[in-house]
């Protein structure tokens, strides 16, 4: 199954006013990580991904959308 | 640019400089110990200082999970680098099997080069790399 992950971390961190460097210090990793997951250029391990659900406490989904690119067969 | 990227750039500024500088001494009159040990000795001063001067300059960062996602896929690139090289020294031994052995001073040279490449193809995917997942 080939994918895309899309995320509205951006958003969420926005109403939670926290920077990016904020969040980063949070999850352990560094502030061009955050930056590269809110751009959508590079998808989080599933420990990160959980670890930022839970900073912003939030669920799993309601921060990281799985689009599938999979043509399905007729 | 993070910490790690820009350390990234710093050792591929150093490893080009010490690879160009050996080979292009090697072209032009040949390479004796003495001029060896001083490019070492010159690169080892200069990753001190450039790396001292980094860290009093941008907030020393930690590797996270990107920067070693990146450097695996790095490491395969060199990988990819260093198989294609020693099949190149490999048919090139193999056409000239029967001819003279080559001198231990030029097999120690072909290596190096090939060692080169590798990390030099290794460095430059993994500052591409950074850009792309920047």
């Amino acid at each position: 199954m080939s994918g895309r992950v899309h995320n509205c971390l951006r958003a969420l961190r926005g109403e939670r006013a926290m920077t990016q460097q904020d969040l980063a210090d949070s999850i352990g990793v560094s502030r061009q990580t955050v930056n590269a997951i809110e751009g959508e250029k590079y998808s989080p391990s599933l420990e990160v991904a959980f670890a930022i659900a839970e900073v912003l406490q939030v669920r799993l989904e309601d921060v990281f959308q799985f689009e599938s690119t999979t043509r399905q067969r007729a | 640019m993070g910490y790690q990227e820009k350390r990234t750039w710093i050792v591929l500024a150093l490893e080009a400089m010490f690879y160009g500088t050996y080979f292009w001494v090697l072209h032009h009159g040949g390479v004796h110990l003495g001029i060896t040990l001083h490019l070492i000795l010159a690169m080892i001063i200069a990753q001190i200082v450039l790396h001292s001067a980094l860290a009093l300059t941008t907030s020393p960062a930690r590797r996270d999970e990107r920067d070693v996602t990146i450097e695996n896929r790095a490491f395969r690139a060199g990988y990819f680098a260093l198989s294609i090289a020693v099949v190149c020294v490999i048919a090139a031994v193999a056409h000239h099997l029967a001819g003279p052995v080559p001198h231990a001073y030029f097999i120690i040279n072909v290596l190096l080069l090939v060692l080169g490449i590798a990390q030099i193809t290794k460095l430059i995917t993994q500052v591409t790399l950074y850009r792309k997942f920047a």
